[in-house]
């Protein structure tokens, strides 16, 4: 029986000292001392973009086809075709997407974190920048969160329109219950500015503490290349979890008490 | 010049099929080894299975409350309420829970949870050259390492998708209560719904789930590179592709599926 | 244990008054107790004694316990690196002498004791205050760990580009004649992964030396090197010192430049080193200038320097 509450032990046991470090990033950039580096903010950001953000939206994209499909079906089932867009802006924009942005966030660019920062670890890259007088936590975590906060909304919006636009591709152009019009009528009566933001919010959540934790983890990876490899998947383990409760915390804050639609109530 | 253009646009694309058709190879290898005699991977299977279970059972049960109570219990019901139609959440489950989220939420955190184990696992045989080890003593690291965590994955996601169910309704039950509902016709559309042969659809689906996380889990530990991001990359890398790989194949399945029986999406009351 | 270094007596404040002891060396008159849990006989070849080195000392161990879980590395280790001198600090393998460096620049920090270098206290430094004197220090690490996403000038760079103002080209100036010196001018653009572990210590060494450190480090700079090029790096170090000692007397430097060396390679030290500590199970065993410490007494320093099989140092 041990051996069967490893998991959750180790999250009571290193929770302390997750909180530490986060706070200490989190400090850093709070203090602007971040911006000493903002050569290595900007580069970590550009890295993020080039390397991630197809990945994401690809994901994104195949779960608005999925939803499209899944909506159109069921919305035919009980005899209102017409209404297939209350799933695109429902299910999409305040479920699925921060969901699977969450996902493909903890797998490539999280688990990417920690892969490299916890390598530089290992071959003492990080005790050298501490020699030389750099903090560590500074130039490695601190940038990287730094660059991710600055690019993620933008990317996160755009994965929402990658989304939107398969749903209307699996609803309208494939199914074709209902017209264009008639889809996206539907679809603006069931969402407003703010839904759009909550959604971002809920995703951005979900990225910082990814971020954080991938870099949490990288930073303190030991035992050589093998170690680092159970670093990043350990650090997925932990990120899978926040993910669900980050979004479900966020759906009952959001929307729990308030379905913010246009009709009934 | 020309042929630098060309190249830069096809060398990537060239590498991820090659990949896909290694990563093919090996998984026809892998059954094929499993069927053949003899079979000395028993032991190996049930330490894997034991493995993934004790790794998996906590980080699931979290996830499939937590989604299940959030995306087809709270927005659905939000959704029903304005119909004053709560009382078929019970029906929706069965077509949200047990057909899409469920499996769904399954293989995401098989892959994320004992798939990423098992790269790091084989990455660290295979830069300690324990696996060049095995093959200079005359074992097969397919037989004897690939085809347990295959089989124990496969037949661990397949039971954990019940599991998962489970607490993915329990968490449809929390949001039922949340709204202030009497849970009995909750219970009574779920049942009147649920068929086997939907559990019987939603458990083959996520068996293939954990074949295809074990092959590309497998692959990705068996060849990870040496040098100190070698094992780190490969996690990364085998995450990422199982991901796509079970978005994918969760898209044609459920598509082929509705395509050829639409009947399946009925509500009865 | 108490000791001061003043005006560069030796480090051990027990010695018997100092008095130059003859080629005996000093004696000890009060022996130190072994640590917890350790008997006198394990200590049995410690004889502590320091042979007088003449210089101040620049970096001081006193009294400085370490343990990592139950392993007990560093076991009230006292020592001093003397100022302007190579030294050498040497062991058996697995007797912490790593962890010996990463205290010095506080990447560690003790247990118990204390830690000073240029007589203020690591342990208790502020952060800023530690980023601060660590600029006083140049380390190489055992693989160079050179930061994998640059090349082989940027690394060397590196330094001067967060630490200083200068313009891009006075960089340029200082990086490629530090390359130069250490051989690799010729292969600035090179990544990291794509040169050899002989290439990579040496490019280390480079960029240790561009912020024209007061103590330059060195752990295990002849790990995975063949006998010819740790003879090669040896000298290296050496000709590097004496220029490096030159510049600091022309520019009337207030602490002239120390190196010291982590290793176990009895050659190497027989060739580079000026000064010797010898250490063994968390302690030092002896220590002093090394040709004071090659005609020592003591039986495990005579095993350990003349590389032999038998005498006190077992494989266990």
């Amino acid at each position: 029986m041990d051996d069967l509450f490893a998991v959750p032990r180790g999250w009571l046991e290193s929770f302390g000292e997750i909180v530490k470090f986060c706070a200490r990033i989190l400090g850093d950039i709070a203090s602007l001392r971040v911006f000493k580096y903002f050569g290595e903010v900007l580069r970590q950001a550009g890295i993020l973009i080039v390397s991630s953000t197809l990945v994401i939206w690809g994901l994104v994209f195949i779960i608005g086809l999925q939803c499209g499909i899944e909506g159109a079906y069921f919305d035919r089932s009980v005899g209102v075709p017409a209404y297939a867009g209350v799933f695109a802006a429902w299910c999409d924009l305040r479920e699925l997407v921060p969901l699977c942005f969450g996902y493909m966030m903890a797998a490539k660019v999280g688990t990417g974190i920690v892969a490299e920062i916890g390598s530089m670890r290992i071959s003492d890259e990080i005790d050298a920048l501490e020699v030389m007088g750099i903090s560590g936590v500074t130039f490695l975590c601190a940038t990287r969160l730094l660059g991710s906060m600055l690019v993620l909304p933008f990317v996160y919006l755009c994965s929402i329109g990658a989304g939107f636009f398969a749903s209307y591709l699996a609803v309208v152009q494939q199914i074709g219950d209902v017209s264009s019009g008639g889809y996206f009528l539907i679809f603006w009566q069931f969402q407003n500015p703010p839904d759009v933001l909550y959604s971002l919010i809920k995703a951005m959540a979900m990225a910082i503490v990814i971020v954080l934790v991938g870099c949490y983890y990288g930073y303190t990876a030991t035992g050589g290349p093998v170690g680092v490899g159970t670093a990043t998947a350990k650090s997925m383990v932990f990120n899978i979890v926040s993910v669900h409760v980050i979004g479900m915390l966020g759906t009952q804050l959001f929307w729990g008490a308030n379905p913010r639609a246009p009709i009934g109530g | 010049m020309a042929t630098t253009a060309v190249d830069r646009v096809f060398a990537p694309t060239r590498g991820v099929l090659q990949e896909a058709g290694e990563m093919m190879i090996l998984t026809g290898r892998t059954i094929v080894s499993a069927v053949k005699p003899p079979y000395p991977y028993g032991a190996e299977f049930v330490g894997q299975f034991m493995f993934a279970l004790r790794l998996c059972w906590f980080p699931l049960l979290v996830s499939t409350v937590a989604f299940g109570y959030e995306a087809p219990g709270l927005q659905a019901a939000n959704f029903l309420v304005l119909f004053g139609a709560l009382d078929r959440l019970g029906g929706f489950f069965v077509l949200a829970s047990i057909r899409e989220f469920a499996p769904f939420v399954d293989a995401i955190v098989l892959a994320g949870v004992a798939g990423t184990a098992i790269t790091a696992d084989l990455g660290a045989r295979r830069i300690r050259e324990e696996l060049d080890a095995l093959e200079v003593l005359g074992v097969d690291p397919i037989k004897n390492l690939v085809v347990p965590r295959f089989l124990a994955l496969m037949l661990v996601t397949g039971l954990f998708d019940i599991y998962a169910l489970l607490f993915g309704v329990f968490g449809g039950v929390l949001a039922t209560l949340v709204n202030h509902q009497p849970l009995g016709p909750f219970w009574a559309t779920f049942f009147n719904n649920a068929s086997t042969t939907d559990l019987w659809g939603s458990v083959v689906k996520t068996t293939l789930f954990g074949a295809i996380i074990a092959v590309v889990c497998c692959y990705k530990g068996m060849t990870a590179k040496g040098g100190a991001e070698g094992v780190g990359r490969a996690v990364n890398e085998a995450v990422v592709i199982a991901f796509l790989a079970i978005f994918a194949f969760n898209y044609v399945f459920t598509q082929v599926l509705l395509a050829t029986h639409p009947a399946l999406t009925d509500i009865v009351k | 244990m108490s000791f001061e270094d003043s005006e560069g007596t030796p480090i051990a404040g027990d010695l018997a008054d100092g008095s130059p002891a003859a080629a005996a060396g000093p004696e000890l008159t009060t022996r130190p107790a072994p640590p917890p849990g350790a008997s006198e006989e394990e200590y049995a070849n410690h004889s502590y004694k320091v042979y007088p080195s003449g210089r101040r000392n620049v970096v001081e161990f006193d009294n400085t316990y370490k343990s990592f879980g139950r392993n007990q590395i560093l076991r009230g280790l006292t020592m001093g690196i003397p100022e302007g001198m190579v030294s050498m600090i040497l062991g058996p393998s697995g007797t912490g002498k790593s962890v010996c460096i990463k205290h010095m620049v506080g990447l560690l920090y003790p247990d118990s004791g204390d830690v000073r270098v240029q007589g203020e206290s690591v342990p208790d430094m502020p952060d800023e205050q530690l980023f601060e004197m660590r600029k006083k220090f140049g380390l190489l690490f055992q693989d160079g760990a050179l930061f994998s996403s640059m090349n082989l000038y940027d690394n060397v760079a590196f330094p001067l580009r967060q630490h200083t103002e200068k313009s891009e080209q006075e960089i340029e100036e200082i990086v490629m004649r530090r390359l130069t010196e250490v051989g690799l001018g010729y292969s600035r653009d090179k990544l990291p992964n794509e040169l050899s572990g002989g290439m990579r210590k040496r490019a280390g060494f480079a960029r240790a030396l561009v912020l024209e450190p007061d103590i330059l480090l060195f752990d295990e700079p002849d790990s995975g090197l063949d006998p010819v090029r740790t003879a090669l790096l040896g000298e290296l170090i050496l000709e590097i010192h004496r220029e490096m000692m030159e510049d600091a007397k022309a520019q009337k430097k207030p602490y002239l430049p120390t190196f010291a060396v982590v290793t176990h390679d009895i050659m190497s030290a027989r060739r580079v080193a000026d000064y010797i500590n010898v250490l063994w199970r968390g302690r030092i065993v002896e220590a002093g200038p090394a040709q004071d410490m090659l005609n020592s007494d003591n039986p495990f320093i005579r095993q350990f320097l003349a590389g032999e099989s038998q005498g006190p140092l077992t494989m266990d």
